[in-house]
């Protein structure tokens, strides 16, 4: 089968994004919000105003807050929310999946995939499912105003995973028409561990925490924000983040190797091995503002659904995380939430109690 | 040991702390000695014969009888031996002195908070029954301004004081309160640990400030603007650790916010809070001190090791987890590129390894048997 009509779900940054650029380029797009605010001002001027890679007002077939609207007659469920979203819209999709339609989870960060799946069960979908994922969103995008977006690029060499894994080769032929940039790589554990996102920002946040609440974030995140002392700890999350990967038998490499393969570092700051050098030499960064306070994705999610499956990963495979379990405990005492306990551990991606060596099978089979 | 009147007193250390003691204890009348192994510090006032000083008691020229590099020559005669120094350089200086001390003489450590590691260093020059006392924190919120002067900001009206072995402060206290009156005598050096604030916040706001320190270069109010909410939660968060370790080997003291207030550095309606970020953000004395340039400072190097390390150390002799305090040492040491445990004030380093919790609170009270 090939695609034609895609049931967006999510209206943010990602979400309008998706969906301008599909229906620009002649997908039917099914866009659901939670909120019906959020779809209003597209409604008003009759699609999303897009600028960037592509340019234009795109018409989208369908705006709803109702999930099974969005979803009904659609080839593909592309999930493209927060983390924190993926437990709830598991639910809402528990009654409505069948085994023929595939859910793309974009991104899927660390975890998406079992999570999603493991929320499903839960609330009694019991029928075979498929699930991709990609680790990081498939755009470099920001919402610019009410029903508006930009696009800055396109992420490159997005890898790209299935789960259960066997569907790999066939969830990719499904997905590259949409997306020629992804590339499958072996298992959701690969894109899962290559979560760079929650490497970097992290450290970065929590060590410029007293800068982003004192200037509500009036600084450039990556070119300021990532200093030498910055780096260092990026660098020793980076190594205890390979180091779970190698012992669960995951191909991985540093996040300079990944950071450049995305097209976001210069070859001699990846070279140098200067972490703090290469968020300074990032040209798509180049111009982003820090957050203006700690109560944003990059400590939600990255923490909650980056460093915590991280450091259950590391108690999965028996490697001591420090830096990371630190960041996990300094940020959640900074935030007032416990992030240990609300962010994906192996309970709530379904492999407490798992013996290693059953991790690579589970991931591969679904069981 | 008799307790004679002190008119004498040997000042080791001719920083900030060192010069500013030598020149207000001068212009009450006490006789200062005034030592250091550093000659550059040393000269420009050998030259001048004294120290000038700016202080909330006036401005004036402190004339010192000596000021040497010779440990004998600074405590002949004195009857108090005071030790004015970062954490890290105690042990130097007790060394220097422990082959000259005398029983009649007070050794007086200002500030100590080193907890064990004086006496171990005494038996191991020798001594074999120490005896010290200390203070929590400096008298002095001072700088050495310049090579022959000094700045006191302000002058300590509360002094958290003990004395090694225990039973000994009441002793001590009746002999250091005749020059410092506003020591306030505690049970042992263990009550002398906990409540030196630098220790409780400056890792922790430094850690949560290092991306601004590094890029530009400490532009900013280290505490004013350093400390908001969230960075005020994570000293909190250090706080309750450090009061949960004091409670478990019953030393007396008191959370952060209140023991800041007493000391004068913030308002009654930021105490009631309760809260760190409140206490700073009103707090008149430190709203102007700027943030340090660079991350290679005390509030990491002394703090750390000497102050974050020593809540760990004792919460392990206590059987208290300290999982935000050790979190931040780990940071901090990742921050820099080294190991800030293997520098600092470890149980071994005081010659505590392996001592329980019962064995410890004896020594701290009784001193050494043999």
């Amino acid at each position: 089968m090939t695609i034609q009509s895609i049931a967006v779900l999510g209206a943010g940054h990602g979400g309008l994004a998706a969906a301008a650029d599909l229906s620009l380029r002649g997908f039917e797009v099914r866009l659901q919000a939670r909120r019906a605010a959020a779809l209003e001002p597209l409604r008003a001027q009759g699609g999303v105003r897009v600028r960037g890679v592509c340019d234009g007002l795109a018409p989208i077939a369908l705006l709803t807050t109702d999930i099974a609207e969005a979803v009904a007659g659609a080839d593909l469920v592309m999930l493209v929310v927060p983390s924190g979203a993926h437990g709830p819209y598991a639910q809402a999709l528990a009654p409505l999946l069948t085994p023929e339609l595939p859910v793309f989870i974009n991104p899927g960060h660390t975890g998406g995939g079992l999570h999603f799946v493991r929320e499903l069960r839960r609330a009694g979908y019991d029928a075979p499912v498929r699930t991709c994922e990609t680790v990081t969103l498939s755009y470099i995008c920001r919402k610019t105003g009410p029903g508006a977006v930009e696009i800055f690029s396109i992420t490159k060499k997005l890898k790209f995973a299935a789960f259960p894994g066997r569907h790999l080769a066939e969830l990719h032929a499904l997905i590259a028409p949409l997306y020629p940039e992804i590339t499958p790589v072996s298992s959701v554990l690969e894109t899962g561990l290559t979560n760079i996102n929650a490497v970097f920002h992290v450290p970065g946040m929590v060590m410029n925490a007293g800068w982003i609440e004192d200037t509500g974030g009036d600084f450039l995140f990556y070119a300021e924000g990532i200093t030498p002392a910055v780096g260092r700890v990026i660098a020793a999350v980076d190594e205890e983040r390979m180091a779970v990967a190698r012992a669960l038998g995951v191909p991985t490499a540093s996040f300079l190797e990944n950071f450049y393969q995305a097209g976001l570092t210069t070859r001699a700051a990846m070279l140098s091995g200067d972490i703090s050098r290469a968020c300074k030499e990032s040209a798509p960064n180049a111009a982003i503002k820090s957050p203006p306070s700690l109560d944003h994705r990059y400590i939600h999610e990255d923490v909650g659904y980056g460093l915590v499956p991280f450091a259950a990963f590391g108690d999965l495979a028996g490697i001591d995380t420090p830096t990371i379990d630190a960041l996990i405990h300094v940020a959640s005492e900074m935030t007032g939430l416990d992030f240990a306990a609300t962010g994906l551990t192996l309970a709530r991606m379904g492999l407490d109690g798992i013996a290693p060596d059953a991790l690579v099978r589970f991931v591969e089979d679904g069981a | 040991m008799s307790a004679a009147p002190v008119k004498r007193i040997a000042i080791f250390g001719a920083g900030g702390g060192g010069t500013s003691a030598a020149a207000h204890l001068t212009t009450l009348g006490f006789e200062i000695r005034l030592y250091s192994q550093d000659e550059s510090a040393l000269d420009p006032l050998r030259e001048i014969g004294g120290i000038n000083y700016d202080a909330p008691f006036g401005e004036g020229f402190a004339a010192l009888p000596v000021i040497t590099s010779d440990a004998a020559e600074a405590m002949d005669g004195a009857e108090l031996v005071m030790i004015v120094s970062p954490a890290h350089l105690q042990e130097k200086w007790v060394r220097a002195a422990a082959p000259h001390l005398t029983d009649s003489q007070v050794l007086f450590v200002s500030p100590g908070h080193t907890l064990m590691l004086i006496p171990h260093v005494l038996r191991d020059a020798g001594i074999r029954h120490p005896v010290f006392c200390e203070t929590a924190t400096l008298p002095y919120l001072c700088r050495r301004t310049g090579p022959t002067t000094c700045r006191i900001s302000r002058v300590s009206d509360f002094m958290v004081f003990g004395g090694f072995p225990g039973r000994e402060t009441k002793r001590l206290h009746e002999v250091v309160s005749t020059v410092y009156p506003s020591v306030q005598p505690f049970s042992n050096v263990l009550e002398t640990v906990f409540p030196y604030g630098n220790a409780i916040h400056h890792p922790p706001a430094f850690l949560a400030n290092a991306g601004r320190v590094e890029a530009t270069g400490g532009d900013f109010r280290h505490y004013y603007d350093g400390i908001t909410p969230s960075v005020g939660r994570l000293i909190d968060a250090v706080d309750r650790e450090r009061l949960a370790v004091a409670a478990a080997l019953g030393a007396r003291t008191m959370p952060f916010v209140e023991l800041f207030h007493r000391m004068g550095y913030t308002t009654d309606a930021a105490r009631d809070t309760g809260l760190a970020y409140e206490a700073f953000h009103q707090s008149k004395p430190d709203r102007w001190i700027p943030a340090p340039p660079e991350l290679e400072h005390r509030y990491f190097l002394e703090d750390v090791p000497y102050g974050h390390l020593i809540y760990s150390e004792l919460g392990r002799l206590a059987g208290v987890a300290t999982p935000t305090i050790d979190h931040v040492i780990h940071l901090a040491g990742v921050a820099l590129g080294r190991d800030l445990r293997a520098d600092g004030l470890t149980l071994k380093r005081m010659g505590l390894a392996g001592v329980g919790r019962e064995r410890f609170l004896e020594l701290l009270e009784n001193g050494f048997e043999d």
